[in-house]
């Protein structure tokens, strides 16, 4: 199945939730002074536009300030979630990531909220993120994970590349799955 | 930022003179004619400025300089006088007199004086070590500093209303659009016309949409209107949002995005969205669609609920008894005992500005007089407090019932024991409940 | 329980000097300075002591004294004046005055003489008075209206909030609209702001603006009489037949201010009488309109009034006793539902009061009067029977005025029961036992 097609039905569960939290993104990075609001707006109007086309895995403003209106640079983004927050850093690449199936954790909810559990130890669950910033996101995570979680900050590049990875070991469950 | 006078003069005309020069130039002023009573007023009640007169029957000048002086000593205090022997002066000046001004005045240098011995004691107020009693809130913020622009809607002694003016302000030069959130009974039309004042430009216009007059046609005309008035930029206001009916929020965002008739108005447009509950709350209930959430979400200010500027709260107080005294054309601007501001301070106000209002003018209607006291607005805050249907019932049955009491034990001429007796109980009881 | 007494003489500084001076030896006190206003006074107060001038204008003192009698044959009576002739002298004696004092008084036996007739304040009543004086001068700065009434009783609390209203309205407009229920004691409440506006004991005048087209000419004529009057209050009612002549009544002010001279001390206090819900007068009088309730919303008012005419209809048929009421009649006043208000108290308490013997008022002779048989309760069960009723009443009127469903004002109120309809409400037991209870 094509990759696209897979994610887009059940990402439109997510719909709310992608909107709270890209909206309280926005607002926390202005706040900070790490955009300003122009920018803000103007990635606004980008991001409706992905939200009501549907190309949902489109809607972050995170990746419109960065990549496509380049009013940020994540390298910034990163040194004040490590300097102010105290956030500690994962480079997704050479993590050895695992099915999310028995947490039962969608991953349409990860893709929606830019976020995703790499490990989990004794009950606690460790969790990379590029959303940190966004409170919607912090709490659904945690209500989920029953508040057992520590985090950590991600590039977007690494965490996209996480989540294929993941799908990939999906499709090879399900393969395997089929084949018995 | 209106400040408050004390006026003290024993001769009326000139009395109603120095309250028409201060009001004029902004201040709220008390006036008075006996200094005994002005000592008492001074001492319950905070004022910016004191202004007398010398040449007093009960007290000279010289003396309430003295008595106030051991209240407060630092409110700043201005003498004025017809004529003054030079060792009076003498004895002013080491009294602590702020300013002294003989007739005929000269009411630009008065002003002048005023207004500097009052920055100058809000500084000395503001100073880290200060103590100044009722400056500093819960936050620890210091508040009652000088913002540096006028902003009249929250009088900003508190640090959750100086940290709003000073957001708004930050935010004025906004392109597309801001968000201005609150909760029920906030006076946005006031905080917009602040927002209009933080410009020197006369070619800032501000146009004025609520639930009741939002449409195209109106939005429109209003713009043009502005345009023709020679406006360069136009701010459109829309109050009451969340009430608004589905076309007018699909209007909204079209507005707010320049789009449909809105596009090439020729004249710069930008939107002010006033809500009133939370932007999640508001979309979670479907009051507000995805776009509006999101532009609204861009640049969001929370105006900050009344009871978290308790300072705040008896200045505005006090601005209404203003307004109210001037509506009724009184002689005197009514003014609170000290505890009955305290209440006021206290009290939650869920319905913020709104309630405020209506309850000052319910206590000014109910209880006119010169004095605004505890009860008067125990009163009227239980009344805003006991809306319930359920408590409004008990405590008219209460109260029916002491009366009912009243009315047998005159009918039996005031005998206690033989109203005891016609209810088939003992004097003891009917005492309690009498 | 103290008594009142009325001090008349022409001379108005006099008569404040000796309305002070018994005021100090803690008496309560009016003053008339005009014999006519007096004699209106006194029917409708009744008073323990007159002192009074001799020689005045109009009326003499021993014609006043005449008339006073008529009233109160056996009111005690001081007359204070300067020196009389023997047939003056002679004159009054035979008109069985009390006491005559010739000016200058000495004050000694002056108090020593009026304290013969008249009980002075106890310290309970003073402070009482002092307290109702500052309660009520708390109140009536929380309640803000200069003294305490002479004719109109606002004891119950809806009464005194209706008179702070009036008087906020009156104070310092023009026109004053009041609804109250027919045969209220509205006019009363008129008399005692004319007093509170200055016009001293002037008297009042009442006029009618009646339906038919040419009496605004006639209305205006009337007023324009009254009003060039110097002996009358500047104070005028004006009786309305019904809500619908407001606006005419309005346009009346207008034009009555423009014409009139020195109109800032013009007051119309317009009154309609109706029975029914007040929404449409509210609407239309607006911020000048003010609702009287009825009496029997006001047990303390209702009270006051039947004591003072029981009192008044006693002193005249020389039954004394009569000013009294037995308990199971305290019981039937208080319930009764007084469907004409305050005149029906007059009337029915002179009607009993003729009817009785010499003795405090029973229950028989009342419910005579009343013309409606009144069962009694027995002591205990009294106040549960009103509250019980007063509940009743106000649970109506709550579904009327909010427009609600019995049901829906059931859960409102947080009622456990299902409550169909109106009729529910009267099983329904006391929403609070305390409110039975002492």
């Amino acid at each position: 199945m094509p990759h696209g097609c897979a994610e887009i039905i059940p990402m439109q569960q997510h719909r709310a939730l992608i909107l709270r939290s890209n909206r309280f993104l926005g607002s926390a990075l202005v706040d900070k002074g790490l955009v300003t609001t122009g920018d803000l707006e103007e990635a606004n109007g980008k991001f409706m536009k992905a939200i009501q086309s549907s190309d949902l895995k489109r809607a972050s403003i995170l990746s419109m300030l960065l990549f496509d209106f380049k009013k940020l640079e994540e390298a910034k983004l990163l040194d004040y979630l490590v300097e102010e927050r105290k956030l500690g850093l994962v480079d997704l690449d050479f993590i050895e990531l695992q099915s999310l199936r028995p947490m039962n954790i969608d991953l349409s909810l990860c893709w929606a909220s830019s976020t995703v559990p790499f490990d989990h130890v004794e009950g606690t669950y460790l969790l990379a993120s590029c959303y940190y910033m966004s409170a919607p996101v912090v709490k659904y995570w945690e209500d989920l994970l029953d508040g057992r979680v520590i985090w950590y900050g991600t590039t977007i590049a690494s965490l996209s590349r996480a989540l294929e990875r993941i799908e990939e070991i999906h499709e090879a469950e399900d393969s395997a799955n089929e084949d018995e | 930022m209106p400040y408050s006078v004390l006026i003290l003069d024993d001769d009326a005309d000139f009395n109603c003179l120095l309250t028409d020069i201060f009001e004029q130039a902004g201040y709220i002023v008390t006036s008075l004619t006996d200094p005994i009573e002005a000592v008492d007023a001074f001492r319950e009640t905070d004022y910016d400025l004191v202004v007398t007169d010398h040449r007093m029957p009960n007290m000279a000048g010289a003396e309430f300089l003295k008595v106030i002086k051991k209240i407060k000593p630092e409110v700043p205090v201005i003498m004025v006088s017809g004529y003054l022997e030079n060792d009076t002066i003498r004895e002013l000046i080491s009294g602590g007199v702020g300013g002294v001004f003989l007739k005929p005045l000269n009411i630009f240098s008065l002003l002048e004086r005023t207004a500097e011995l009052i920055d100058e004691a809000k500084k000395v107020e503001n100073a880290p070590e200060s103590d100044a009693g009722d400056i500093g809130d819960a936050s620890g913020v210091d508040a009652g500093v000088q913002l540096g622009f006028v902003f009249r809607s929250f009088p900003c002694k508190s640090g959750a209303s100086a940290s709003f003016a000073k957001r708004l302000y930050s935010l004025r030069n906004f392109k597309s659009s801001l968000s201005l959130i609150g909760e029920p009974g906030m006076h946005y039309r006031s905080i917009c016309e602040d927002i209009r004042g933080f410009y020197e430009n006369e070619a800032e216009h501000f146009v004025y949409l609520s639930k009741g007059s939002f449409d195209q046609e109106q939005a429109l005309s209003l713009i043009k209107v502005a345009k023709q008035e020679g406006a360069e930029r136009v701010t459109c206001v829309l109050l009451e949002l969340e009430g608004m009916d589905e076309s007018q929020k699909k209007l909204a965002t079209s507005l707010a995005k320049h789009q449909g008739e809105f596009e090439e108005l020729g004249v710069a447009l930008r939107t002010v969205f006033c809500v009133c509950g939370d932007l999640d709350a508001l979309f979670d209930e479907g009051l507000i669609d995805e776009n509006l959430y999101i532009l609204m979400g861009t640049a969001e200010v929370l105006v900050p609920p009344l009871r978290d500027c308790d300072i705040d709260v008896g200045v505005m107080a006090q601005q209404l008894v203003v307004e109210v005294a001037r509506e009724k054309s009184l002689a005197a601007v009514p003014r609170f005992e000290r505890s009955a501001r305290d209440l006021f301070r206290q009290h939650k106000w869920t319905r913020n500005y709104q309630e405020l209002r209506a309850t000052v003018r319910k206590i000014l209607e109910d209880h006119p007089g010169d004095i605004i006291t505890h009860a008067a607005v125990k009163s009227a805050l239980k009344f805003n407090e006991d809306v319930s249907l359920r408590t409004r019932f008990e405590s008219h049955l209460s109260s029916q019932k002491i009366d009912y009491l009243r009315a047998a034990a005159i009918l039996l001429g005031g005998d206690r024991d033989q109203t005891a007796s016609f209810f088939g109980t003992d004097v003891n009881a009917i005492e309690n409940q009498m | 329980m103290a008594g009142r007494i009325l001090v008349l003489d022409d001379e108005e500084n006099y008569a404040e000097m000796l309305q002070d001076l018994l005021r100090e030896n803690n008496y309560r006190v009016d003053m008339a300075t005009r014999p006519e206003r007096a004699i209106a006074q006194l029917e409708e107060i009744p008073y323990d002591l007159v002192i009074s001038d001799y020689k005045m204008p109009v009326m003499d003192g021993a014609d006043f004294l005449k008339k006073a009698r008529e009233l109160y044959p056996n009111l005690p009576f001081i007359l204070v004046s300067g020196l009389m002739n023997t047939p003056e002298l002679v004159k009054v004696a035979n008109m069985s005055v009390t006491l005559v004092m010739e000016k200058p008084l000495d004050t000694g036996v002056f108090l020593k003489h009026v304290a013969r007739f008249s009980a002075p304040m106890t310290e309970e009543e003073k402070t009482q008075v002092v307290q109702d004086g500052q309660t009520a001068a708390a109140e009536a700065a929380a309640l803000s209206y200069p003294a305490k009434p002479c004719f109109f009783s606002a004891s119950n609390f809806s009464a005194s909030r209706f008179l702070q209203r009036a008087w906020s309205i009156a104070k310092k407009g023009k026109e004053l609209f009041i609804l109250e229920p027919i045969g209220g004691d509205a006019e009363l409440a008129v008399k005692d702001i004319s007093h509170w506006r200055g016009n001293g004991d002037k008297p009042v005048d009442v006029i009618s603006l009646s339906r038919s087209s040419s009496s605004d000419e006639e209305a205006m004529s009337q007023l324009r009489g009254v009003l060039a009057d110097f002996e009358k209050s500047r104070v005028v009612c004006v009786r309305l037949s019904a809500t619908a002549d407001i606006a005419r009544a309005q346009k009346l002010t207008k034009t009555l201010r423009c014409e009139v001279e020195a109109s800032e001390s013009l007051l119309l206090a317009y009154i309609v009488s109706a029975d029914g819900r007040s929404a449409e007068f509210e609407a239309t009088a607006g911020d000048s309109g003010v609702v009287l309730p009825p009496i029997s919303l006001r047990p303390s008012d209702l009270a006051v009034y039947a004591c003072r005419t029981a009192r008044i209809a006693a002193e005249r048929a020389g039954r004394s006793r009569c000013a009294a009421f037995t308990p199971e009649a305290v019981y039937a006043l208080l319930t009764f539902d007084w469907p004409r208000n305050y005149k029906q108290i007059q009337e029915v308490l002179h009607a009993a009061v003729s009817a009785s013997a010499d003795q405090p008022l029973s229950l028989e002779v009342l419910c005579q009067a009343l013309g409606k048989s009144i069962k009694p309760v027995v002591p205990n069960n009294r106040i549960a029977t009103w509250m019980q009723a007063e509940q009743q009443r106000y649970l109506q009127e709550m579904i009327e005025q909010e427009n609600m469903t019995a049901n829906e004002l059931a859960k409102e109120l947080g009622l456990d029961a299902a409550f169909q309809s109106k009729g529910d409400f009267k099983n329904m037991p006391l929403i609070r036992d305390e409110l039975s209870l002492f």
